[in-house]
């Protein structure tokens, strides 16, 4: 058979090649400047042994103000399965206090999950914070810790930033 | 189902058809490959980087994600692709962990908008913002992934009836036969790879923007089995075969839940049950060859 002319040249210089010239060609104008972001702060706590974890999450535009009648969602994934292992996602409610939101999730196991925070009114924002939810024995409920601090960089809890801890809801 | 949640459905499905049809790609000259995750995970991080520190439109840098994809790709296919079969599948195994491990310790964040972006270690690589930005929303951008995912099929469909596609079928059924007919079959393979490291490059970084947030814990090996197992059941025959595997396991199993906790067993099941009943999958090549009408074989 005779040899396919695209393999007179070698296929390592072919593809590769014809693919970053593409683009270096396309890369136009830079983006814009990132536009200031809402603020947003997840504090969950595991109960029972799905888990089941309770959030708070309370919303704040970039002045401090706080952000009432917000469309907000929670879902979760998990880092070392993505896109095979989530959970649906469920509409947070508004909790009593003035821009805290409140959602529960029912986790399929423990671990380490990705909460998936998205805010679509009336801003639109999304803030990924990864904990690890355990099965939960105790009566109390049990903390459900940062383990990342990436995707989380606008939290209100200081402490969060250090990926140290997540305050419990029972704590504020 | 709630009209997002099956917006998020159909943009994953998407997006892991596209790992799927990289797997798929290299099944198709005669070779597993349990590593097309770190090609994933290639173009998630090029792409992201791209578009967060570079300040990339997402288009361009999408095709610098596959650029290096195909390259590393290609790179690993090289001297690998003269082991034999089972030996080649544990080396693209060894590079993708070798990949993930190093990107645990990769730290590159630099100042933008007054945040520190860009990778970082375990603490992965978030604020991914490009769709937020711009203001695509989760509709549009499933629009996107589909056009994407059908022009990538299109193309595939293409390529099957050039007189490429055939060498690249004939080296996958017998490497030994095509060299006496004269074919380069190192050469054919690692084109095949080069342009699945691209597909899959192209699905991490429409991956890494959906998700704003990606961690080298996301490109772990259970996703490279997964995209194997999508092309082993849907079928090697044509490129639509893994597409119905992500569609059983991602749109039935994962979305339904109806076999909850039990999901993976059963997928694992299914794929052993292929491989012993129907080892080139629901639409192999004498199924196709009988479905497809004459003219368009």
């Amino acid at each position: 058979m005779k040899m396919p002319s695209m393999l007179r040249t070698h296929p390592l210089v072919v593809v590769p090649g014809a693919l970053l010239v593409l683009a270096v060609l396309m890369q136009g104008q830079p983006a814009q400047g990132q536009p200031a972001r809402a603020r947003v702060d997840l504090r969950c706590e595991a109960r029972g042994l799905g888990p089941r974890i309770d959030c708070l999450v309370r919303v704040q535009r970039p002045d401090g103000t706080s952000i009432e009648g917000a469309a907000l969602t929670l879902g979760a994934s998990m880092p070392s399965m993505p896109l095979a292992h989530s959970v649906p996602r469920v509409a947070a409610r508004p909790s009593g206090k003035t821009g805290e939101y409140a959602v529960s999730l029912e986790l399929e196991m423990s671990g380490v999950w990705a909460l998936e925070i998205d805010l679509s009114a009336p801003v639109r924002e999304r803030i990924v914070r990864v904990v690890r939810a355990q099965e939960c024995e105790k009566t109390d409920p049990c903390p459900v810790p940062d383990v990342r601090r990436g995707g989380s960089s606008s939290s209100l809890n200081p402490d969060a930033r250090s990926g140290s801890k997540a305050g419990g809801l029972h704590k504020n | 189902m709630p009209a997002d949640q099956a917006i998020g459905l159909g943009t994953d499905i998407a997006i892991m058809s596209l790992l799927a049809l990289s797997a798929y790609l290299v099944l198709l000259v005669g070779r597993i490959s349990f590593g097309q995750q770190a090609f994933f995970g290639l173009g998630a991080y090029a792409s992201a980087l791209a578009t967060v520190v570079a300040q990339w439109h997402l288009v361009p840098a999408l095709l610098l994600g596959m650029g290096v994809g195909a390259l590393a790709s290609a790179l690993v296919a090289l001297p690998t692709l003269r082991l034999s079969g089972l030996h080649y599948a544990v080396a693209t195994l060894a590079f993708a962990e070798m990949l993930r491990i190093a990107l645990l310790s990769w730290h590159f964040t630099v100042e933008r908008g007054g945040e520190m972006v860009g990778p970082d270690g375990t603490e992965g690589f978030g604020n991914i913002r490009f769709l937020l930005h711009s203001d695509v929303s989760p509709g549009s951008f499933l629009v996107v992934c589909l056009l994407v995912l059908a022009g990538v099929l299109l193309l595939l469909g293409l390529l099957r009836k050039t007189r490429l596609g055939l060498a690249l079928r004939m080296v996958g059924h017998d490497e030994g036969l095509s060299a006496t007919q004269g074919l380069p079959v190192l050469r054919l393979q690692v084109l095949a790879t080069a342009m699945a490291g691209a597909l899959a490059a192209l699905g991490g970084g429409l991956y890494a923007h959906r998700a704003t947030y990606i961690e080298p814990a996301l490109f772990e090996p259970m996703l490279g089995v997964h995209a194997v197992g999508y092309a082993l059941i849907g079928g090697l025959g044509v490129a639509l075969g893994p597409l119905l595997g992500v569609a059983f396991d991602i749109g039935l199993l994962e979305a339904t839940r109806v076999f909850a906790g039990w999901r993976m067993v059963v997928f694992g099941g299914l794929v052993a049950l292929f491989l012993r009943w129907r080892p080139r999958g629901l639409l192999d090549e004498t199924l196709v060859h009988r479905l497809m009408p004459a003219r368009m074989r």
